[in-house]
């Protein structure tokens, strides 16, 4: 992943975010594999401040939003809606850690080969058990054990979200360890099954 | 700098507003500011606004209203309403709804694109009078919940309307603007802010966060088929439940006594507003009933109470998919007619635990957000965004009537994702797609927006193409597609079916054909205005024939009386121009009789006014 410092289309300027010069004020045209981090200006890393990433949305989406290009010249009113979408798209995704862990986790894995579905041991036996428990509980519309199994699923996804960023830390410090990864593989996989169960629990009033 | 006015299409009023030196505010005075969503059809035209209302109870059958409930829908959706209303209503081809006018045939079809365009045209007109300058673009809103379909349909009815749509917002958001950038209002800048939206026909509930000079959508939901109207209906059941008690030969089932009903249900309902119980008097002079009885403000309440309580569902609904508790919402905003009803406001304030803002009158408030969003659109001001979403997620069918997402609902918009589809056999050159609107796991329970044929794939074998398609909601929530195969790099042509919509093609056909019509319209206008003018000449020729007597020749007088019988037999003709001509060839004929007459008129004044000095 080189952060290869992007210049402005129009004045040079090194850019912040590959779809606008805060300096001149142009919209950047931008190549379609361009990531997510390119779009918001940040490092490519798992580490992000949540308040510096709302603000520099912002900040992008005061610019580029199609809403102030209403009479400018056809191309730049389509480029202000591509750019614009993508900032949507890429925002949302490094916006949730568990989003932004699993595209990360593509970006970085892009040349291994990860077990996509690999899970930690013993884990669908108990996902098995917790499903049939879940649909008891909703039969007999039990509230109280409902709201237990509610905390409970909430804990474990907790935990496993608490992971995510000193393992991507340790993949920076040793990228040539791939188990790494395909750890981070299995904690996003065991995720997505707790998710899924903790949907189906209607919320309380 | 152009202007975009904004315009509230809304089911039972439509309104429009612009932005004036001294602020936002809506265009026209009292009775001129409001059209009534009416429309009443007379010979080949229509009457829009006031007029078409006070034909509602004498011309049932020809009076349209509530249109927006049939905008992008198909019968099987409307359910109970189409034997509600007073109107006809058919099915077309692609389950296109279409209003029936006409006892027998042959009939007239317009679509609910064609009569929202009536009222689009009609709020134009009356913008251009009060602004005295053409209007040519405007923001219009629609429900915050209207999918695809629907907010297709609003746009095509402003195009054939003339109108071009500089962007489609949602209401709730109109309103949340309209808040938010009024100095005047103590709303707090920062924080969430609920906007709870019941209109006539149309329940929303959207939740956005105000940060600095972002309006951002959270989350949105609601009902579009939900409203005031339900209201009037459910009074109405009951009236006639008291009706048959005391005349139980009365019956409802015809245009008339449909809206008799309907008529005094809405009196009762605003009565109600204002006071504790209200009398009402019922006659149908054709079945020789009349009928006199006391509706009390609890009943009312507890009649409507259901109806409220599924608004609060939705409330508790659009707080799940945002994350957020009551404790969390700052503000509560109410919009729409139906919030002035003081029971709704009671239940609102009770859920939320917070007096609601209602200092913006919540009739005008959409119009007057809408137009503070075309002001910025034209280059007015930049000191504020909205950002929006989608209510309802996009996507696609897949294996055993899956509802496979690719646009998830309450993405921030606009938004674009791409999917990559194959060939089953060797050689396809083409794939059909079908694209649902929804929220639910399978199809069948989901809206089906279209279907998209992509064609001109390059013959592979089966499995082998890659076509990527990339589905792109713009700013407005509305949908395109488009398509490329990777591996040749070509693009594959879409053809994109609409279900309950028009296409392209037939936009252009009702456009080509209401210009005609207005070539007709312009035709019968003129003919009965040169009609008029015809009796006022003979009137003034039979008035000054005496003065004939003595200042034309014999022959002058014979061929002005001819003339006019050539008039006569045009005046019976449908040709205005024919009739203008002739009229003209009159006037050339009686000049020396008017310039005379006026000659004497003249001289006789003078001659009065010297007799009086």
């Amino acid at each position: 992943m080189a952060f290869d410092e992007p210049a402005c289309h129009t004045c040079e300027t090194t850019l912040v975010s590959r779809l606008f010069c805060f300096s001149c004020n142009a919209l950047q045209p931008f190549p379609r594999e361009i990531d997510f981090f390119e779009v918001l200006g940040f490092p490519v890393s798992f580490e992000l401040k949540s308040a510096e990433l709302e603000e520099r949305y912002q900040q992008l989406s005061l610019e580029l939003h199609p809403d102030f290009y209403g009479s400018a010249p056809e191309a730049e009113q389509l480029l202000s809606e591509t750019a614009s979408a993508i900032l949507n798209t890429a925002y949302k995704t490094l916006h949730e850690p568990t989003l932004r862990a699993g595209y990360l986790l593509h970006l970085l894995a892009e040349k291994q080969q990860l077990d996509e579905r690999s899970l930690p041991e013993g884990f669908l036996a108990e996902m098995f058990f917790l499903q049939e428990e879940l649909d008891e509980l909703l039969d007999s519309v039990n509230s109280v054990e409902l709201s237990a199994m509610h905390d409970d699923l909430q804990n474990r996804k907790k935990d496993i979200e608490a992971d995510y960023a000193p393992l991507f830390k340790k993949h920076e410090e040793h990228p040539e360890d791939s188990g790494i990864l395909q750890q981070l593989q299995t904690h996003l996989n065991a995720e997505r099954y707790l998710r899924r169960l903790l949907e189906r629990i209607p919320v309380a009033d | 700098m152009e202007r975009i006015i904004g315009i509230d299409l809304g089911t039972t009023n439509s309104l429009c507003a612009t932005v004036f030196d001294e602020g936002p505010e809506v265009i026209g005075e009292g009775e001129n500011a409001v059209t009534p969503s009416v429309l009443s059809r007379i010979d080949s035209g229509w009457l829009v606004g006031q007029e078409a209302q006070k034909r509602r109870i004498s011309n049932p059958e020809n009076t349209v209203f509530s249109i927006k409930r049939l905008m992008g829908r198909d019968l099987e959706e409307l359910g109970e309403l189409v034997n509600e209303l007073p109107y006809k209503i058919v099915e077309g081809d692609r389950k296109l709804l279409k209003v029936r006018i006409g006892v027998s045939e042959p009939y007239q079809d317009f679509t609910p694109q064609e009569l929202s365009a009536e009222i689009l045209k009609k709020v134009k007109q009356r913008a251009e009078a009060a602004l005295g300058e053409a209007v040519e673009k405007a923001v219009i809103t629609v429900p915050a919940y209207f999918d695809d379909a629907q907010r297709q349909a609003t746009r095509a009815a402003a195009t054939i309307a003339g109108l071009e749509v500089a962007r489609i917002i949602n209401e709730p958001t109109a309103a949340a603007i309209a808040y938010g950038l009024d100095e005047k209002q103590d709303l707090q800048k920062d924080g969430h802010v609920a906007v709870y939206d019941l209109g006539g026909g149309t329940f929303d509930i959207s939740i956005l966060k105000l940060s600095g000079k972002i309006f951002k959508v959270v989350a949105t939901h609601g009902n579009t088929q939900l409203g005031g109207d339900d209201f009037d209906q459910a009074l109405v059941e009951i009236l006639k439940k008291r009706i048959l008690q005391q005349h139980p030969q009365a019956h409802f089932e015809d245009p008339e006594s449909k809206q008799i009903l309907k008529k005094t249900a809405e009196s009762i309902k605003i009565e109600l507003s204002l006071s504790p119980e209200t009398t009402y008097t019922l006659d149908f002079p054709k079945q020789g009933v009349s009928f006199t009885d006391n509706f009390k403000v609890e009943d009312f309440e507890s009649l409507i109470s259901p109806l409220v309580e599924q608004t609060l569902e939705s409330c508790k609904h659009v707080l799940q998919q945002a994350k957020l508790s009551l404790a969390q919402i700052d503000e509560v905003v109410l919009v729409g007619g139906s919030t002035v009803v003081p029971g709704v406001r009671r239940k609102i304030e009770t859920f939320f635990g917070r007096s609601p803002h209602v200092a913006i009158d919540p009739y005008k408030v959409v119009a007057i957000g809408a137009g503070i969003q075309g002001h910025l659109l034209a280059g007015g001001r930049r000191d504020f965004l909205l950002l929006d979403v989608i209510p309802l997620a996009l996507g696609i069918e897949t294996l055993g009537g899956t509802f496979s997402k690719i646009i998830t609902g309450n993405t921030t918009i606009p938004v674009e994702e791409s999917e990559t589809f194959t060939t089953n056999v060797d050689d396809q050159t083409s794939i059909d797609v079908n694209i649902y609107q929804g929220e639910r796991e399978l199809i069948k329970d989901c809206r089906a927006l279209g279907q998209f044929k992509l064609r001109g794939i390059p013959p592979m074998k089966g499995g082998f193409p890659l076509v990527e398609v990339m589905f792109r909601v713009d700013a407005n929530g509305i949908l395109t597609v488009s398509a490329s195969e990777k591996r040749s790099g070509k693009k594959a042509e879409i053809e994109v079916i609409p279900f309950h919509g028009l296409t392209q093609f037939e936009i252009e056909r009702i456009m080509e054909d209401s210009f005609e019509n207005a070539i007709d319209d312009y035709n019968e206008r003129q003919l009965i205005e040169f009609r008029l003018t015809a009796e006022r000449v003979f009137q003034g020729i039979e008035h000054n024939w005496n003065v004939a007597e003595s200042a034309l020749t014999e022959t002058e007088r014979d061929k002005i009386r001819m003339q006019m019988e050539v008039v006569r037999q045009s005046i019976k003709g449908q040709d205005s121009q024919a009739l203008k001509a002739q009229l003209d060839a009159l006037g050339e004929l009686t000049r020396p009789l008017a310039d005379t007459a006026m000659g004497r008129s003249i001289l006789t004044e003078l001659q009065g006014e010297s007799a009086d000095s």
